[in-house]
């Protein structure tokens, strides 16, 4: 099928049907040598259209190239092997049935949705044949959205000096003159090569190639060919999108630039006569660059609408070429260009010009919509016949015919046009002269109004086609003039780019801890926790059930010894001699008195007293402190910390220490003997107690040990550096194999402290819970200065409370609520469940739900819904292991 | 780090105390690559001071290979070579016990809080602007300067550390984010040509550093 050298000619496939190519065709100039004439059906009436502007500006080649959505098959490169294929057509191209809307357009008129949808139930019965029927193209079917498999798109920076924007003769022009300047100058240009309309034009395609050479010799001057700016916003940014030339995805490049030069030239936009949409019409410079870029004709009998030396320079080119020019008319003199498809001639007031070919020498509208968007205003000028730039913003200039050099006035401005349900303003959205007509008479006579209402100029040529004319439109109808009637706003972006290049290459950021290998060589079962791969479980066999391997894991903590990595616990260091000062502000509970060597529970609330985060502060010395965060509040904890410390003047440094330290738990009856084996710490209670700390080595690393009890048993948290941390890990099972010792994951950390009835900020509590409500009262200290939350706390405590945290054991020993179940009362939602847990201790699940206040009485009997079905259980505020916590402080 | 490139084949060898990748293919192949094109190593084990408090963005003359990286008023990160850690440390703590008790500094030894990777080769820059919005040049980063900037929103300093005639890069992210971060390196480098090198080599280039 493909050939092997592309320079020699290939194939690809349209439809499944090969089209042979030439070494540097567009897959639109192949199609459209092999005799495709019809590319796409339009928007709406599904009209046959073919190609018009070959520049990569309307709609009219949009065909889906190798799965790839509205591709512009005009100025594509062919590559060999790549599938072609029409869209929005049923069942083929050639015959589309939806074309017989045209025969109902009457039911369908401007603003048709406004009108006809006016009730719910209407629209909803609707919506689904009808975006069957619209929008353009499928969604690739490649991408799966839940595997993430799919194309990858790459971005880039780029800082340059001087930013050009256009290939033509004015951007390269720029480009040398700043470059000789010494500065460093990027060039984008969207087309292969530079030129611009240099390249189809024969006299001074030698003109466009010695430019170009200069521009591709200098040294400081980088080309980004085939990429489009699509933005240009605040400090010179410029949003560029560029498609490789030997295929593949498009790329993003953010291009910062000092100073910008926008020379990107005139559009020619279609002129406005009844089938100004048949395929056989074209763009007089979509012509050239047919002849001119690929040695196609395309007709052979020729009718050209128009005047001056444009018509006659193209009639020249024609009959070069051999086409036989039949005629050249005024845009006014044409009343309508007949046939059924296929344009088969051109209707004057003197009748029929038989021809093949309609060739429009269309409005040469200046591409200022980059300068427009960027804060430069657009004024009309009647003596260019344009909406031409005149205020722009700093470090932003227009050079050459954008800004209006060469352009001359038509002989009417606006002109004159038809009133045709088929003369079509605009190609993209099938609207009509007659569609704009009827909406200003409706009263959307503004021209942001008009393309609102009717969609003019929202489709993807963005009103580069059919901007001028559905101006030339509302200030005729409105007896405005055209620098009154204005432009619409351009915004970004422009042209399209896909969702995927914006996004960018598919890789986030994924947090390991220092024991990540250690967990995979054990079997680690993992779970995502923000961007934290954590162990859920290790799975000793693999068709244990989940619950078998929890118990496993939650045995060895209760009977004998486990370790867990909990390195992704937030972990900040704070020194400096205000520190004690800094945290008695942030934190609720007393800190500055707290001694040195013990730690204490700690809790964050903002100023309305909801609780933000938890964790633990341990003094080391006078001077330093060590906190631990939830794993997922760390970076909001250090911008709280460094945030409440601006203008105090204290002597306070905060430094996020996570990724340093590796962080273990060794908890249950025998973790004392497994840890007295790697450290000459004395780990007795009575020389190191329950919420105390100590710094000191083990297995000869140095360490931070907390005495503290997540998981309900003794156990110490150790925090050593992080390069360490594998040595530590390795040394702790090695020293508790003996007792038994396993590694568990999060799923039985999690079982082990709800049994406690240990909260986790963010899952048993949300953006409403107070330390009142959530059943923890002690965490604050109303007796002390002023702090964060303060008076809100004082308020609260004394105010009756609307819910309660309360805890739960399920009555029935095989019912297991999901965390977020409905807590009911007589049939009706009266709280929701937080987490739940099958208790291995009690037998029974048991958890923590948000219920009314008046519900939370100890004993009472409440209904909680698992499987759907309500299922009773009862209340019970102490904790479901060990209420006298005695196991902590053995 | 090291168990990971180890996974995939590199030699391994400890380097006082540290377990560091010798190669990955072959020294000489490496030292090619990172001059004709760019170089991706792992220098996490560079040992790394945070210096907070007083003037210490002001850090007096310490070891003449060490790198004083700015990060904001008042907090300076210091690198040095394995070699001289213990002398920078005693400098640098030297000057913290000068400093007056109205304006204390605190020295903290932060090797293991930062992954560091070096980027070296004359397409190091290209690279570099594929991860993240710096403008490499020598104009806006010469070298011994830095930047502080996001990859992929993940925060980052990026030092220039030029290695003799060659422009290369230091990239601090927090260690936690180390093996993500060297994927995204050699991901971004592919279009270039990226190759991992080792220590033989970093030292081959070393040398070269005024």
């Amino acid at each position: 099928m493909a050939q092997a050298n592309p320079s020699e000619g290939f194939s690809f496939l349209l439809n499944g049907k090969p089209i042979q190519a030439e070494a540097g065709d567009s897959i639109g100039a192949a199609m459209f040598r092999a005799g495709v004439r019809v590319f796409t059906r339009s928007f709406k009436h599904h009209r046959p259209r073919g190609l018009l502007c070959v520049a990569g500006n309307c709609p009219n080649c949009l065909m889906n190239v190798d799965g790839t959505p509205n591709v512009r098959v005009c100025t594509t490169p062919a590559r060999p092997g790549m599938r072609v294929a029409p869209q929005n057509v049923f069942p083929s191209l050639e015959f589309d049935v939806l074309a017989a809307s045209q025969k109902f357009d009457w039911l369908m008129p401007v603003g048709w949705y406004y009108k006809t949808f006016t009730r719910r139930p209407v629209w909803n019965a609707v919506e689904p044949f009808i975006r069957k029927a619209a929008g353009l193209g499928e969604a690739p079917p490649s991408i799966d959205r839940f595997s993430g498999e799919g194309p990858d798109y790459e971005q880039r920076h780029v800082h340059t000096g001087v930013a050009v924007v256009g290939g033509g003769p004015s951007g390269l022009t720029a480009a040398l003159e700043a470059s000789r300047q010494g500065s460093r100058v990027t060039l984008i240009d969207n087309q292969p090569q530079l030129g611009g309309h240099l390249r189809f034009t024969p006299p001074e395609a030698e003109r466009g190639r010695d430019l170009a050479g200069q521009v591709e010799a200098a040294e400081g001057i980088e080309v980004l060919s085939r990429a489009q700016c699509f933005g240009l916003y605040e400090d010179g940014l410029l949003g560029v999108v560029q498609l490789p030339l030997g295929g593949g995805e498009e790329s993003v490049i953010h291009v910062r630039a000092k100073r910008v030069v926008v020379a990107t030239g005139v559009i020619e936009a279609p002129l406005l006569f009844e089938n100004n949409d048949l395929v056989g019409v074209m763009l007089s410079s979509g012509v050239e660059r047919l002849i001119g870029l690929y040695g196609i004709v395309p007709g052979r009998r020729a009718v050209i609408v128009g005047a001056g030396p444009r018509a006659g320079r193209i009639a020249s080119l024609l009959k070069d070429f051999g086409v036989d020019v039949a005629a050249t008319v005024r845009p006014d003199q044409v009343l309508s260009v007949t046939g059924a498809a296929q344009a088969d001639g051109v209707r004057t007031a003197g009748g029929k010009i038989p021809c093949d070919l309609v060739v429009v020498c269309g409005h040469l509208v200046p591409n200022a919509g980059l300068l427009h968007q960027a804060g430069g205003t657009l004024d009309w000028s009647g003596e260019n016949g344009a909406f031409l730039p005149t205020r722009l913003p700093p470090h932003v200039e227009a050079a050459g015919q954008v800004k209006g050099c060469g352009l001359t006035a038509a002989a009417s401005s606006p002109p004159a046009y038809p009133d045709s349900k088929r003369c079509y303003a605009c190609l993209c959205e099938d609207v009509t002269t007659s569609d704009l007509r009827t909406a200003i008479r409706e009263g959307f006579d503004h021209i942001e109004t008009l393309k609102r209402y009717t969609t003019v100029s929202m489709g993807p040529c963005q009103g580069r086609m059919c901007q001028i004319s559905s101006i030339g439109v509302c200030a005729r109808e409105t007896g405005r003039g055209m620098g009154e009637t204005g432009v619409t706003t351009s915004r970004p972006p422009n042209p399209s780019v896909s969702l995927g290049a914006l996004a960018g290459p598919r890789h986030p950021p994924v947090k390991r801890s220092p024991l990540h290998h250690e967990h995979e060589a054990l079997g680690a079962v993992w779970m995502n926790m923000g961007q934290w791969k954590r162990p859920r479980y290790y799975a000793p066999v693999p068709d244990w059930s989940e619950r078998r391997i929890v118990e496993r894991e939650y045995r060895a903590v209760r009977e004998r010894v486990g370790v867990v990595d909990v390195g992704p616990l937030g972990k900040i260091e704070v020194r400096g001699r205000d520190a004690g000062k800094l945290l008695d502000k942030v934190y609720t509970h007393r800190f500055g008195s707290l001694k040195a060597g013990r730690v204490r529970y700690a809790v964050i609330c903002d100023e309305t007293g909801t609780i933000l985060d938890d964790g633990t502060i341990s003094r080391l010395a006078d001077d330093h402190y060590f906190l631990t965060t939830t794993t997922g509040n760390l970076e909001f904890v250090v911008q709280w910390l460094e945030w409440w410390l601006v203008e105090t003047g204290w002597d306070v440094h905060v430094a996020d220490v996570t990724g340093g330290r590796s962080s273990i738990n060794v908890a249950g009856p025998k973790a004392r003997e497994v840890l007295a084996e790697l450290t000459d710490i004395d780990l007795e209670t009575a020389a190191f107690k329950y919420m105390a700390c100590r710094r000191g080595e083990v297995a000869g690393a140095p360490a931070v040990l907390l005495r503290i009890g997540f998981v309900g048993e003794m156990g110490w948290e150790v925090h050593v550096p992080a390069d360490y941390g594998v040595h530590v890990w390795r040394s702790v099972l090695a020293a508790g194999k003996e007792h038994g010792i396993l590694p568990f994951g999060v799923e039985t950390q999690r079982v082990l402290r709800l049994e406690k009835k240990h909260v986790i900020v963010g899952v048993d509590t949300d953006a409403l819970s107070n330390p009142y409500e959530a059943d923890m009262p002690w965490v604050t200290k109303l007796e002390k200065q002023d702090f964060i939350g303060k008076a809100s706390l004082e308020t609260l405590q004394s105010a009756a409370a609307n819910e309660r945290l309360i805890g739960f054991t399920m009555l029935e020993d095989d019912k297991v609520p999901e965390d977020g179940s409905s807590v009911v009362l007589d049939g009706r939602p009266a709280g929701r469940v937080t987490s739940a847990r099958y208790s291995f201790v009690n037998g029974v699940a048991v958890g923590l739900a948000w219920v009314s206040a008046e519900l939370a009485e100890e004993g009472r009997e409440i209904d909680v819904r698992v499987e759907g079905k309500p299922a009773r259980a009862r209340i019970q505020q102490a904790a479901f292991y060990d209420p006298e916590g005695r196991r902590l402080r053995m | 780090m090291a168990e990971r490139c180890a996974q995939s084949g590199a030699t391994v060898v400890v380097d006082r105390g540290w377990e560091t990748v010798s190669h990955y293919t072959s020294p000489e192949e490496e030292l090619e690559a990172v001059r004709r094109s760019v170089g991706l190593a792992d220098l996490s084990r560079i040992p790394k001071f945070d210096v907070r408090g007083g003037r210490s963005d002001t850090l007096p003359e310490v070891d003449s290979k060490a790198g004083i990286w700015p990060q904001r008023p008042g907090e300076t990160l210091v690198t040095c070579p394995l070699e001289s850690a213990a002398a920078v440390r005693e400098q640098l703590e030297r000057y913290a016990s000068a400093a007056g008790e109205d304006a204390p500094i605190y020295v903290s030894d932060v090797t293991a809080v930062y992954t560091t990777l070096l980027l070296a080769g004359p397409d190091s820059g290209n690279v570099l602007g594929r991860l993240a919005d710096i403008d490499a040049s020598d104009t806006a980063l010469p070298n011994l300067d830095c930047v502080q900037t996001g990859i992929h929103h993940v925060h980052a300093t990026v030092g220039r550390q030029d290695l003799g005639s060659l422009p290369a890069y230091l990239i601090f992210t927090g260690r936690e984010y180390g093996e993500w971060l060297w994927d995204t390196v050699l991901l971004a480098g592919v279009s270039c040509g990226i190759r991992p090198f080792g220590s033989k080599v970093q030292q081959i280039l070393e040398a070269s550093r005024p």
